[in-house]
Order: structure tokens, then sequence, then C-alpha cells
């Protein structure tokens, strides 16, 4: 059914082709958008000014271990114990879970079951956690964007579950605009199922033009610009 | 037609509603266009542009009036100058398509639209916008019509006219790009959206403070004038040729 | 006048008199409309990139044949499906079937207006199945039972006192007219739906042919959950909803949420590619179900242009006539000057034909449209198929035919004037009338009417060129 319906829509998608009275165009040749000018400082300057904007708190830090004390902080302030991190070598988690570990913490594993009725219960008990801490792997200057790409150590729902997101970047990291992101980037579609370009807290204005922060996303998001 | 010789001559396409409704629009811009040397003729075979019929979907009477139109304006070969932007906006843009079909017609259009142009573009580009009209302290506000800001692209030049009137200050209109609510047989086909859209209109133009709103279409100042008749309210409506045509 | 134009004009009179409707209207559009001008502001050569957006949406719309082929190939490669409806009834179809096979019974949506055009939830609901939409806006008009009356801000027509009483009634909670309190409530209630949904199903704003990637954007986050919380994300998208590459993607992108909103971006743009890979977490299947529904049929047509529609709303906040009489007069999922013209050319005209009308072709649309649709030039095809159709109101069609026939000779012209302006004359007092027969009789329900001038301009001119 769904075979017919495709032949016949892409049949009558064909026969209004004959219509056209110009020839087809060429591929339309994309000019980079935005400015792309900057060097690093300017673009963690325009980052950092952009974030802010958008309403995230931000933390520039020197080096892994300064990245630790804030990350450590950030979950006592916010009164954490059950904490859902990614796990990868890069994007500077490396030592952070072991550390978080030994003092106290209790990182949850976000591993999703295949089976229906065990994924509920697993998400259930990941709907526990009061902060996610993740890396970035990158930040998009002209917007204060951070982009989270999905992959083995790194779950999607750490970042989106708990109300609070963590998430450390580093500032060699920062592409001048969206473009310039994918010019380099593109291939991070086909190695995560989940790329998101993240600005900022959970945000709605749908009752009466009110801004409300922390709708289903996360309410409070800590970016840590690691030099 | 010599610039040098300081004379040319131009046709006064006046459009329906001057004809019938405010003739005083025409006899203006005549005024107007003599007092800068420039010789007027109009012709006794003009009626309406056709774009009634058109914005109703009935292109068949609008095909009709479009080629009378033409025709019309192809008596004289002098440039055409038109006190509405709607109905330049008729002539420039939509009789090409309205007749692509229709060889003849259609070359006339284009030779026709070359030469015709709104009235206040007219006086601003092709003789240089000078300073003209005199009033006694009058408080104008300026509403700009849709097919003429948007359809012509012509911002400018009502408002430069405007500003050079002696004796008289422009005041802003909160929300003026705003529709009017005209739109032709809207007005009546669906006639209480275009009154709540009037209303408007009308707010912003009491508001303004003005005692005099001005337009360069026809069809706005009759919605206008007839809605702030109605009210009761003191503020007098007339097109900017007539404003420009009053000399104390 | 037909059964659905009586209709519309009841709605639009409805609307009229609802003076919390026009307060909220002129808030939100006025918002809407300065915000997008600052958004664009802050984009560098922003006309240029209109161009190529326009360009973009266009060249995808002339190859879609292709374009939709290498999508679902690349989808396929990705470890997702496509499916393909002809129309409402096979669309719900696919997602019921699906639904049943995996032994569904809740469904979280994100917001897709697709599914809104279609009326998936109510096949869903009475299949048995639980449905309910995490996007706030329309999370308060599935409560309320209502049609979205805004394509970005589904629930502009509710005061916060109003929400709050649905949400008192509905739900149980205490009643407050706290936005940020009820938020809360919202998102504590919304948390378990995520949790517990067998099935999420969401829109697409682009889809991307080279990647099979599609990309969804929302200031909540609720699509981001809808679509990773769930074991299986069902994704309803136009068949026109595509870009050729990543980079296409972005042009979009720099304009959909400026345009809307007046953000650079949304706080999430999300692109998915498959379903899980070698991942923690994610669903285990991704369905794209792509609906044709009329849109087929516009290609290569004069009316294709519409196909471009990126669905940023800009069109319904800059116009004059939307402010007015708000989403629901329109009576379709598809308000505004937009929906004036897609839910006609896609729906017919039989059904939609006062749509149309509703316009004085301002042109404001046109002018923010960030891919230059000329909403203003379908709106009047759409006039002239009615016309052509004889469906003209009666009055019109011989009103006009008379004009025509005068104005083509005007010695016939002058005389008929002169007649009017006599007749006029009779009933008016000082230069007025204040009623004017039906039909013409709307203009003076608010308006005066001015008798014909005593001399013509041309009776004028004559008698200053004879003297």
């Amino acid at each position: 059914m769904s075979l017919d319906s495709r032949a016949a829509i892409l049949s009558q998608i064909r026969q209004s082709q004959t219509r056209l009275e110009e020839p087809v165009r060429n591929k339309v040749e994309v000019e980079p958008i935005g400015d792309t000018r900057g060097d690093s400082e300017n673009l963690v300057e325009r980052f950092s000014r952009e974030a802010e904007v958008a309403g995230a708190q931000q933390h520039r830090v020197l080096g892994q271990e300064d990245a630790v004390e804030v990350v450590h902080q950030i979950l006592c302030d916010n009164d954490a114990s059950d904490i859902l991190a990614w796990n990868s070598t890069d994007l500077l988690m490396g030592e952070l879970n072991k550390t978080l570990i030994r003092r106290g913490y209790r990182l949850l594993d976000a591993v999703l079951p295949k089976s229906a009725d065990e994924r509920k219960v697993k998400l259930g008990q990941l709907a526990q956690a009061q902060v996610g801490v993740t890396g970035a792997l990158a930040g998009i200057a002209a917007t204060g964007t951070v982009v989270l790409a999905s992959g083995p150590d790194r779950a999607r729902l750490a970042w989106l579950l708990p109300p609070v997101h963590v998430v450390l970047l580093s500032s060699h990291s920062i592409y001048p605009t969206l473009s310039s992101f994918f010019s380099e980037r593109e291939d991070c579609v086909r190695r995560s199922s989940h790329v998101a370009f993240v600005t900022g807290p959970s945000r709605t204005a749908d009752i009466e033009q009110t801004l409300t922060r922390g709708v289903h996303g996360p309410t409070n998001v800590h970016i840590v610009l690691v030099d | 037609m010599s610039e040098s010789s300081g004379l040319r001559t131009v046709q006064l396409f006046a459009t329906c509603l001057v004809e019938t409704i405010r003739p005083a629009v025409g006899m203006a811009v005549a005024r107007v266009l003599e007092q800068l040397g420039v010789a007027v003729q109009v012709s006794n075979q003009q009626t309406c542009c056709g774009q009634p019929a058109f914005n109703a979907g009935a292109w068949d009477e609008a095909r009709a009036m479009a080629r009378h139109t033409l025709d019309t304006l192809e008596q004289s070969e002098a440039s055409i100058v038109v006190p509405s932007g709607s109905c330049t906006d008729m002539i420039l843009h939509r009789y090409g398509e309205l007749l692509q079909d229709d060889a003849v017609y259609a070359a006339k259009a284009v030779r026709v639209a070359a030469r015709t142009q709104e009235f206040s573009q007219f006086v601003v580009e092709k003789l240089k916008a000078p300073a003209l009209g005199r009033c006694v302290d009058r408080t104008l506000v300026y509403h700009p019509s849709c097919h003429l800001s948007r359809g012509l692209g012509i911002r400018e030049a009502p408002q430069q006219l405007l500003n050079g009137i002696e004796g008289a200050q422009c005041v802003p209109l909160d929300g003026a790009d705003e529709c009017c609510g005209f739109g032709g047989l809207f007005s009546v086909e669906m006639s209480d959206i275009s009154s709540a859209m009037l209303n408007r209109k009308l707010d912003s133009i009491v508001e303004s403070g003005a005692d005099t709103v001005v337009a360069c279409d026809a069809g706005c100042l009759l919605q206008i004038e007839s809605g702030l008749h109605r009210r009761g309210a003191r503020v007098s409506v007339c097109h900017l040729a007539e404003i420009l045509a009053e000399q104390v | 006048m037909t059964q659905s134009t009586v209709a519309f004009h009841r709605r639009v009179t409805d609307a009229l008199a609802d003076h919390q409707l026009r307060v909220a209207l002129d808030r939100t559009t006025n918002r809407f409309a300065s915000s997008r001008l600052e958004g664009l502001a802050s984009l560098p050569n922003v006309e240029h990139v209109r161009d190529q957006a326009r360009a973009i949406r266009m060249r995808t719309l002339e190859n879609l044949d292709k374009q939709l082929e290498q999508f679902e190939e690349a989808v396929g490669a990705a470890g997702g499906h496509v499916h393909w409806a002809k129309n409402a009834t096979e669309a719900s179809r696919i997602v019921l079937d699906l639904a049943k096979s995996r032994k569904v019974q809740r469904v979280v949506k994100s917001k897709s207006m697709i599914s809104e055009e279609i009326e998936l939830n109510k096949a869903l609901i009475d299949a048995g199945l639980n449905v309910i939409e995490s996007d706030l806006g329309e999370y308060i008009i599935q409560l309320a039972n209502e049609m979205p009356s805004h394509i970005i801000a589904p629930a502009v027509h509710k005061t916060k006192e109003e929400v709050g009483r649905l949400f008192a009634a509905k739900l149980g909670v205490p009643l407050t007219h706290d936005p940020e309190q009820m938020a809360k409530i919202a998102r504590e209630r919304l948390r378990n739906v995520f949790l517990r949904a067998d099935l999420g199903i969401s829109g697409v704003n682009f889809g991307v042919a080279e990647t099979g990637t599609i990309a969804i954007v929302t200031n909540e986050g609720n699509a981001s959950l809808t679509v990773s919380a769930p074991r299986i994300h069902v994704a309803m998208m136009g068949i026109e909803r595509l870009v050729p590459t990543l980079d296409d993607l972005t042009v979009m992108l720099e304009l959909l949420a400026r345009s809307a909103t007046g953000q650079k971006l949304t706080v999430y743009t999300d692109l998915l590619t498959g379903p899980r890979h070698d991942e923690q977490d994610g669903p285990e299947e991704l369905h794209v179900v792509l609906l044709d529904n009329g849109r087929s049929g516009l290609l290569g047509t004069s009316m294709a242009e519409v196909l471009a529609c990126i669905r940023c709303g800009a069109c319904l906040n800059v116009c004059p006539v939307y402010r007015e009489i708000g989403g629901h007069a329109y009576g379709s999922v598809y308000p505004g000057p937009i929906g004036a013209v897609l839910t006609p050319a896609i729906g017919g005209l039989e059904r939609w034909e006062a749509l149309p009308m509703a316009s004085s072709l301002c042109g404001a649309c046109r002018d923010a449209c960030p891919v230059r649709i000329d909403l203003p030039r379908m709106l009047l095809e759409l006039r002239a198929k009615r016309a052509n159709a004889n469906r003209l109101p009666l009055w019109l069609k011989f009103g006009l035919k008379l004009y025509a026939a005068t104005a083509t000779r005007p010695q016939l012209f002058r005389a008929m004037v002169s007649v009017s302006r006599w007749v006029l004359g009779k009933f008016s007092a000082g230069g007025w009338l204040r009623w004017l027969p039906s039909p013409l009789s709307g203009w003076t329900s608010s308006r005066d009417f001015p008798v014909f001038a005593d001399q013509s301009f041309s009776e004028q001119w004559q008698s200053r060129r004879t003297h």
C-alpha cells in the first residue's frame, strides 16, 4: 500500500515537471552566512555574550582540574547526589567521572534496555538525577550555542532529563557561525543519531507571551568554558 | 518632449474614483503640473483601469477595461501621470500578466508602462521636487497607501513633498504602514473586517493630533473620509495633490 | 453564499466581538512582528540570505522526486523507515497499524501541523490510544479541545486566567493565574507522559535529502524528549519539507527562528539521523511518514511556491486581517495569509472560497515572508478561479459585467455616472448617505458614503477647456 502510494506520488511529481517552463536550476551555491571573522579570543567573547543573552550561566576555567572543581561546586549548589554523566575520554570528561565517584556522587548508568517494559523502568530511575554533566562537540559564537552529539558513551537523556545541565566546552572548539561549523563537521550527523544545538535553558512564552524557563528541557544550563 | 524648453506635456489618467467622487484631485494635479511648466492633456476616452474587476477575479472584464485603457493612453505619446498608487500598480505590474496571452496588447502594456508614473514620484523625480504649496498653520498626517509603498516602492517622494509645504507641519502616524481596510470590494464583501481595520486607522489619525490626513490614493481617502464623517471627527481629508495646489 | 462562507462570516463576527481575543492578538502580533525585525537586523546580508533561501526551496520543489528518493535512501541507510501516504486516511492508517503492531498504548506528541491537518489525534484516540500533546501551547488547546489559532503560538487566544481555569478543571490542580506556576505544572505532568509513552510522534521542520536527517526546532525541549524517551519515534512530514544538503539547512535555520520569534536560533535544534546506533539511548525505531494530501498536485502550477513555506508565521504577524480576526475564524489548521492560500489550494475552493476574499491585498505578507512567497498574487489567482467556476455572488458578477460594458464605452460611462449621481443625490443629506441598500449595506454599517461630485472630473475639465 505504501509502495503504491510511493509510486503514485512520485509519478504525480514527475508529471508536474513537464509543466515547468524554465529548465531546472543548478545547485544553489550557498555562501557562508554571518560574521566569520575573529580570532579565538574574539570568538570566546562573542560566544559568552550570546550565551548570556540566552540565559546560560557561564564559568571560565583554565585547565581540567579547575573544571572539575567548578563542576563539583555546581553539584553542591544544587544539592545533587545522583548524576547522569557522559563517559567519554574525549571532550574533557576524562578524569571527571572518576573524581566525582570518589567524592561520593552516584553516577547513574544511562544505557536504556531494548525491551519496552524494562526501558520504562530505567527511564523512571534516570528521571531521579538532579544534574546532567556532558561535554560539547563545539560551540557556536554567533548564537551562544553548544553542540551536543550523541554517541556510545553520550546519552541524549543525560542533558535532557535533569533540571540542571552542566556542559564542558573547550574554548578552542568554538566556531564563528552555524555554517562554519557545518563546513568542517558535516560528518557529525553520520556518527550520531542525535546532534542537538542547544542555546540556553528551556523556555516558552505560550501563556500570554510571558517568558517562562524550564518547561521540559533543563531549567538551568551551566557552560564551563575550558581554556 | 524637450526638457530644455521647460515645457513638456503629460497625460493625466484621472482614475474612476477621481472622476466620480473626487474630481478636485484631478484639477489639483493639473494645477500643480501647470505651475511647474508642464502642459496637461486629458483624454475624454478614459474610464477605469480595471482593478475592481481584477481584484474580484473577473479577469475577462478586467482585460476588457485594460485594453480600453491602453488604447486610450496610446492616443498620445506623452508620459502618463496617475494620482493613485493602486491604479499605477495595476498598469505597471498587473497589465502584463493579465494580457500575457494577447501579443498585441501585451506589447502595448509594456510600452505604456514604460511611460507611466504615479503623481508624487513624477513630481519628485522628473520635476525635481520643488517646494510647493502654502497653508496657514496646518498639522498634517500622512497615510501611505499599500500599493504605493509596497507595490511601487514609493515611500520618500510623498513625504518629501509634504515637508516642503510652507506653513504646514507633519506629525507621525502610529501604525502608518498598516492597511486602512479599503481593498476595493473587500470593503463591502468583508465589510466587518474592513471596518475593524478602518477603526484602528481612524484612532491613529485622531490620536496624531493632525487637522488633516493626506494620502495619494482616492480609495484610501474614500475609506478614511467616510469613516471620519460617520464618527463626526473634525479632521479634513485630502489628496497630496490638493494640498500641494493650495495657495493661501 | 455557500454554507462554508456563511460559517466563515459567523466566525468572523464572533471574533470581532471578542475583546479579549483582540487584546491577545495585538500583544502577540506586535511582539512577534517587532522581534522579527530585530532578529533579521542581526543577520548580515539578510536580503541575500532570503534570496538564497527561496532559491533552495524552489529548486527542491522542482526536483522533488529525486530529493525524496535520495532522502528515503539515506534514512534507510541510517536505519530508519520511510512510509508514503497519499492522503490523510492513509497517513493515519500507517501510524495506527504501526502502533497496533508494536502494542502501543500511550503516545506523546510534539508539535506537528501535519498531524493536525489530517486529524491524527482523533484517529488514534478513537482507536483507543492515549495521546498527549507536549508543547505547552498544544497541551493547552488539547485540554480545551480547540484548534491552534497561530502557527507558532497555538494558544495565543487564551488569557492566563482562562488557562488557569482550564488546568484546574481538567487536571485537578489548584487554581492559579501565574504562568510560571502553570508551566511548572505542565512540566511535572508531561514528564510522566514522556517517560511512560510507547510512541513519540513529532513533526519535521526540514528533512535533509543528502543525509536523511530530520531537523526539529523548539524552545521547550519537548520535541527532544518526544523523540528520545519513547522506544519508537514517528516523524510526520509533508513531502515538500525537504532541502538538499546540510549547507542548505543552515540557510533555512538562520531564517526560521528570526522570522518566527526574532531569536537567532530556538533553544533546541535537533538533527536526527536514523534511530539509535551503538548509543546508550535513543529510540529503537524511527519511522518517517511522508504526506502528500494534495501537495504534489500544486507542483508545476502557478501555486507551486506556496509549498516553499517554512511555517514561520511571519505573515500572520503582519497581516492586518489576521490581527483583527485571529486564527480560529479561518476555520482551518493553517490560518492567516499562508492559510488563505494553502487551505483552498489543497482542500479545494468549494469548501474554502471565503478565505482568499478575506484580504485587502495590502502585501505585508509578501514583504515579511523569508522565502518571498508572493501570497497576494496567489490570492488573486484563487479569486480568478472562483470567478471562472462561476461562483461569484450574482450581484458582483452582473455588477462587474455591467461596469466593464460601460467602462469600455466612454459616452455610456459618463451617462451612467450622471444617473448614479442623480440617484445618490436623491437619498443623501448634506452630501452624504447614511445607508446603502444590500449588497452594499456593509459599507454603511460603519461608514457614510459620499454623493458623487456635482460635476465629474471630465465635465470640469471640459468646461475649463472651453473657457
